[in-house]
């Protein structure tokens, strides 16, 4: 199931955050230093790797190319990374998304796309904690769109291009 | 159950040197990080196998909507990935329709499930074609019109009349590749004499056991076992495929294609004692096989012919190598052999005797005009026989040329 408390993470500055035992109080938080306890909380045994658009051209490129502000990529052997294009504008939603998409990476190994494909129900998912979360996250008209379209798109099975 | 995915686009990806990013309709792909081993795809051209690529990993994007990429590294590549061509995971055959006559007419390209079986597929509308059916399937069988009537996506259900228009490796399939400057009409004969020669007197051994008959063949032999040969158009390229007739279903006609594969490669690598034991393993006529075998090479080599197989999807070239092998093949158990022995029959017409010899062994030896004297006699009556032959040491019924014969002991001692 997906962790309510991430939404927290995602926003900044936090000033407050409970994670494990630890308790850190009136701290800013920037994005970066979520991830990182992100992977503390949920990386365990996992080659957990954030990886930045300002810090590689190339990528940079390949997002602007596909129009994408986040990803999150697992290989056959489970591990992931979690590309933010920040260079491309990346909000705190595109954050949210890609650790929500990372923890259901983590927490059920196993994904498929296609023709009774699990991933297009994690969308979904995703999707509607977006929604939810819509106020707590700060999301603009335009991302609750894309949002409310990705819940449409993937609820009818999500396989035409 | 069989899967694939229909390109819509590849793009070079930062994350390695080779990787590329693959956006496509799959029927399914499932990332498995328990499984260890690399998913292997398969990549096909204008319908041609052109490589093997891995599969790497899974990138879920947020675009609008959400999509998620394939990344995938290459493994045996010949060509690039582009719009249009097919990918199939493992070892699966994907068969492709077209039809104008379905309801509703899909917009979009999309997964689908075919027929009772529920095959995986993916339809997609087709200026030329009115709408395309990809179907994937295993390689041995056959998709019945019957199959192709219902059609379903995730949120629809088509009903349809498809046409089969081609296939890419619906059945066991040999291809040939003619890659020289200037390919004639006679040149194309060339290359396929030699093939339909070897598939229709293999055939007739192996799926009737039939011995092999000299002179022309029968009509109705050849039809039986008629290999189909297909063009693709703008490119010199013949698939041969098993006999498509009706009455050879029962028959397993692919297996001399599949023989015919294995003996190719086999003369490929060098492996002269394996092209031999190939042949003896399968076919009776061991000497007038390599013959053609032979010739295949041998025009092969003329027409700068490149090979690929259902089962052995990388190309190769056939040359000098591929026939030096065949012709220590021909030669490897070449020897002259000397026993005694009981005659125990003789055919003067066709020029032929049967000796059992004092090691057990049977052998079914040829003799010219001039022998014929010496053989002729009683029998059965021992013998001292001198005889070139081919056939393996270890096995027990021989075929050889008798060179010379002499009798033991006086066949009519009153004389």
């Amino acid at each position: 199931m997906l962790d309510e408390s991430m939404v927290l993470y995602c926003r900044m500055p936090l000033r407050s955050l409970k994670i494990g035992r630890i308790i850190m109080r009136k701290m800013p938080m920037d994005n970066a230093t979520c991830f990182d306890l992100f992977a503390w909380k949920y990386g365990r045994g996992r080659k957990l790797r954030l990886s930045m658009t300002s810090e590689d051209p190339e990528l940079c490129k390949y997002f602007n190319y596909l129009g994408s502000l986040g990803s999150t990529y697992m290989d056959t052997e489970g591990n992931i990374i979690i590309t933010i294009h920040d260079k491309g504008g990346a909000t705190p939603a595109t954050w949210y998304e890609e650790l929500m998409h990372a923890k259901q990476f983590i927490d059920r190994g196993q994904c498929s796309i296609g023709i009774g494909g699990t991933l297009d129900a994690w969308e979904v998912e995703v999707a509607d904690c977006l929604l939810v979360n819509a106020v707590r996250l700060g999301l603009t008209e335009e991302e609750k769109n894309v949002a409310t379209r990705s819940k449409v798109k993937y609820s009818r099975g999500g396989c035409d291009v | 159950m069989f899967n694939g995915g229909l390109v819509n686009e590849a793009i070079k990806h930062p994350r390695g040197k080779g990787v590329i990013a693959v956006r496509a309709v799959w029927t399914n792909l499932a990332i498995d990080v328990n499984n260890k081993s690399h998913l292997l795809i398969h990549h096909i051209k204008n319908d041609m196998f052109v490589g093997t690529w891995c599969l790497l990993g899974l990138e879920s994007h947020s675009m609008i909507p959400r999509e998620t990429i394939v990344l995938l590294k290459p493994n045996e590549v010949t060509e690039e990935i582009s719009q249009g061509d097919i990918l199939i995971l493992g070892r699966g055959a994907v068969s492709k329709y077209a039809t104008n006559l379905i309801e509703p007419k899909p917009e979009l390209t999309q997964a689908v499930e075919i027929g009772r079986d529920k095959l995986r597929g993916v339809l997609s509308p087709s200026a030329l074609l009115g709408t395309e059916l990809l179907a994937f399937h295993d390689p041995s069988d056959e998709i019945t019109a019957r199959d192709l009537e219902f059609v379903w996506s995730c949120d629809q259900h088509y009903k349809s009349e498809f046409a089969y228009i081609g296939t890419t490796i619906a059945r066991y399939t040999l291809e040939f590749k003619l890659s020289g400057k200037a390919v004639t009409a006679r040149s194309i004969i060339d290359v396929l004499s030699p093939i339909r020669s070897f598939v229709l007197d293999a055939s007739e051994e192996m799926c009737l056991g039939l011995p092999r008959k000299k002179g022309r063949r029968g009509e109705d032999e050849s039809e039986l076992f008629e290999p189909v040969v297909t063009a693709k158009a703008a490119s010199v390229r013949f698939r041969v495929h098993p006999s498509s007739s009706s009455r050879t279903k029962s028959l397993e006609t692919s297996r001399p294609l599949k023989l015919l594969s294995e003996l190719l490669r086999k003369a490929n690598s060098g492996d002269s004692a394996g092209l031999r034991m190939e042949l003896e393993s399968n076919l009776k006529s061991v000497d007038e096989s390599l013959k053609q075998i032979e010739a295949i090479v041998k025009s092969a080599r003329r027409q700068r012919l490149e090979f690929s197989a259902t089962d052995a999807r990388i190309p190769i070239s056939l040359g000098n190598k591929a026939l030096s092998t065949i012709k220590s093949a021909e030669t490897i158990y070449q020897r002259i052999e000397k026993a005694r022995g009981a005659i125990y029959a003789v055919d003067l017409h066709r020029r032929w005797c049967r000796v059992s010899t004092d090691d057990k062994k049977d052998w079914r030896l040829g003799f010219f005009d001039d022998l014929e004297e010496d053989v002729r006699g009683n029998y059965p009556r021992r013998v001292e026989i001198e005889f070139e032959t081919q056939t393996r040491p270890d096995l027990l019924l021989g075929r050889g040329r008798l060179l010379s014969i002499r009798d033991l002991e006086n066949p009519n001692p009153l004389i």
